[in-house]
């Protein structure tokens, strides 16, 4: 089959590889119809994503068909077509039992690498490295996934499976970030990234009862969508002043009531600082870039939350743990808990309550991965969301 | 800056003829094979290399080679919450042999040119949901005492399995030092066995990526982590992370 597979910082490739086979008896293996490339594939992509071995098939947002089930799957069957969680979940640990999904203890088979890093493990993720278990991922034309009857969602009859693909990841994880800001009537959401996590994120705080949302980029394509589609105010930080300060002009001084920081560890600014989060991470002295979720410390109202759905996976300097200590705020975050989400989301969908294809800017054959990653990462061609055909033939 | 000095004295304090001779002799060697850049002078590099390292790690770096000193026993113990009742958890843990998928892809890995198994294993306590007892027969390649603790998780939360392993490594100096590199370290073994019966036990399989596809391998893997030692190793992968 053909598969796209990460050869190095900013080296994808399409290759032919071998098609793969059930080696559990809880696995299923899918043919798969459609798949995305998510914005966390670009900090493996730009090489910040320790664990990677050249060869390994990334890509964890897919969709498809069921075309082999091993002996213990019960739900699903040759023929379904589904959307598979990026996160792989047993169902039958302490933490699937607790809904906490994607901290599974089962799933990931270097767990023991994990926990020297983190102290503990969470699950595996498709296609995210080898301390995420080293899963083959889902840019490519089969995939191999494991407890079949717990992640993968049946998608109704005569839905279109590009309705259903983000239920995935970026859907729920804009969703859960809004969701565990536990938000109040007539509260103030900001967002930082108008990416499409940050797109969901908005459109969900308002789903979920925000009197005012506001999105922050400086991507102007990126900032109509957030209008447009979410209804948000939007700030462009590359053109307004001192962010924060702004912030509170549009708060009455009070800051947003909830912050999401929808960016994650390749943050970008205009000022000094980015220089110098920049300066360090090249040198490794600092892995992860937080401007972000400094900002969204320092604007927060006090006694509000901030919610991470951004990718983070080493240490941070500078953090305003001060800040936060002092306005006694409430931090989320974390890996998405994907099966949560992913049937009260597609109700949403069916009710046409949600139509998550608006981010949708490209769509391409699976050969031009190399390209639609290039283009994705530079944000060129006003590319917010890229969907791949493993099938087509590339023009 | 306080700790990095007190650090950097420590080291110091460690320091004697024998490993500034090591370091010294060391980094003349390494230099001396990166320079010349032939075949030859890569083993001498080699060499270099591992003096200097010798050099920086241990109190013996050049007579420890010549002697080896009968190292200390490794102590391991490691702990995990499996989501079973205890009868479950301890009558598996007593029948470790019976689940292969667990143990032998574990255990079986020649040590000394041997294969290391169940068999080569005698239960030497039982208590029954509460202690296992074992230590290795005396014709075993390595010599090890363990065992295995069991108690109910508060609340409803399981079984907690506590692991107690004493292994007493052979030889010593460079042997022990190509030994770990070789993977021999019990520690990461020892894991992966009581991570593995987790999994069986709660999720019915053991979890797997071998014999999933992936594209040619262009870069060589890196391999060097291994040849430090553990601590070194996991700091260098905090700072990567």
């Amino acid at each position: 089959m053909k598969a796209a597979c990460w050869n190095g910082k900013q080296d994808i490739r399409v290759e032919t590889v071998p098609d793969p086979a059930i080696l559990n008896p809880r696995d299923a293996i899918v043919r798969i119809t459609r798949t995305a490339i998510c914005g966390s594939d670009l900090h493996m992509y730009n090489g910040h994503i320790p664990g990677m071995k050249a060869g390994d098939i990334v890509g964890h947002e897919f969709a498809g068909e069921v075309v082999e089930t091993g002996p213990e799957v019960k739900q699903l069957q040759t023929g379904d077509r589904v959307v598979v969680p990026f996160a792989i979940a047993c169902g039958q640990c302490f933490f699937c039992r607790w809904q906490l999904w994607s901290l599974c203890d089962n799933s990931n088979p270097h767990a023991t690498r994990l926990e020297t890093v983190y102290g503990q493990s969470g699950g595996g993720l498709f296609g995210y490295s080898h301390l995420y278990g080293g899963y083959a991922g889902g840019q490519a034309q089969y995939a191999r996934v494991p407890f079949a009857d717990i992640g993968p969602l049946k998608i109704p009859e005569g839905m279109d499976e590009e309705r259903a693909l983000f239920l995935s990841d970026i859907l729920p994880t804009g969703y859960m970030a809004a969701e565990q800001c536990d938000i109040q009537p007539g509260d103030t959401v900001a967002v930082w990234g108008c990416g499409p996590v940050g797109l969901f994120a908005q459109q969900s705080a308002g789903l979920l009862g925000a009197g005012q949302v506001i999105g922050i980029d400086r991507i102007p394509e990126r900032l109509e969508k957030a209008r447009e589609q979410a209804g948000s105010i939007t700030l462009n930080y590359a053109e307004t002043g001192d962010l924060v300060e702004e912030l509170k002009i549009l708060t009455g001084g009070r800051g947003p009531d909830r912050c999401i920081d929808a960016v994650g560890m390749e943050a970008h600014s205009h000022g000094f600082e980015f220089y110098y989060d920049n300066a360090k991470q090249m040198l490794k002295l600092e892995s992860d870039r937080p401007v972000a979720l400094r900002q969204a410390i320092q604007a927060c109202r006090k006694g509000g939350t901030v919610s991470i759905p951004g990718v983070y996976g080493g240490g941070i300097d500078q953090a305003p743990l001060g800040a936060a200590f002092a306005k006694g705020l409430t931090l989320k975050m974390g890996q998405t808990h994907v099966h949560r989400y992913m049937r009260p989301l597609l109700e949403r969908i069916e009710k046409s309550e949600i139509d998550p294809t608006f981010v949708i800017t490209h769509r391409a054959a699976l050969e031009r991965a190399p390209e639609m990653y290039r283009t994705f990462a530079e944000k060129r061609d006003g590319c917010i969301k890229v969907v791949m055909d493993p099938w087509a033939q590339a023009a | 800056m306080a700790q990095k000095q007190a650090a950097w004295q420590d080291w110091m304090k460690d320091k004697n003829w024998e490993t500034w001779t090591a370091l010294g002799s060391g980094a003349a060697l390494l230099a001396w094979g990166i320079v010349r850049r032939s075949a030859g002078s890569a083993a001498l590099a080699g060499a270099g290399g591992i003096l200097l390292y010798r050099g920086a790690c241990s109190r013996r770096p050049l007579t420890g080679i010549l002697a080896p000193v009968t190292p200390e026993p490794r102590r391991i113990r490691i702990a995990a919450t499996i989501l079973q009742p205890v009868e479950t958890v301890y009558e598996f843990w007593r029948r470790l042999d019976s689940h292969p998928e667990v143990f032998q892809r574990v255990a079986a890995q020649r040590v000394n040119g041997e294969t290391l198994s169940t068999r080569k294993l005698e239960l030497v306590e039982e208590r029954p949901n509460e202690l296992l007892r074992w230590q290795t027969r005396p014709d075993a390649p390595v010599r090890a005492r363990g065992a295995a603790r069991f108690r109910p998780a508060p609340a409803g939360r399981g079984t907690e399995v506590q692991l107690d392993v004493v292994a007493q490594p052979r030889g010593g100096g460079l042997g022990e030092l190509f030994r770990n590199a070789l993977g021999h370290d019990p520690e990461p073994r020892l894991r992966t066995l009581l991570m593995r019966s987790k999994q069986l036990l709660e999720a019915g399989e053991v979890a797997t990526t071998e014999g999933q596809p992936r594209g040619s391998r262009s870069k060589p893997m890196r391999v060097m982590t291994r040849v430090l030692p553990r601590k070194e190793k996991d700091r260098q992968l905090e700072a990567a992370v």
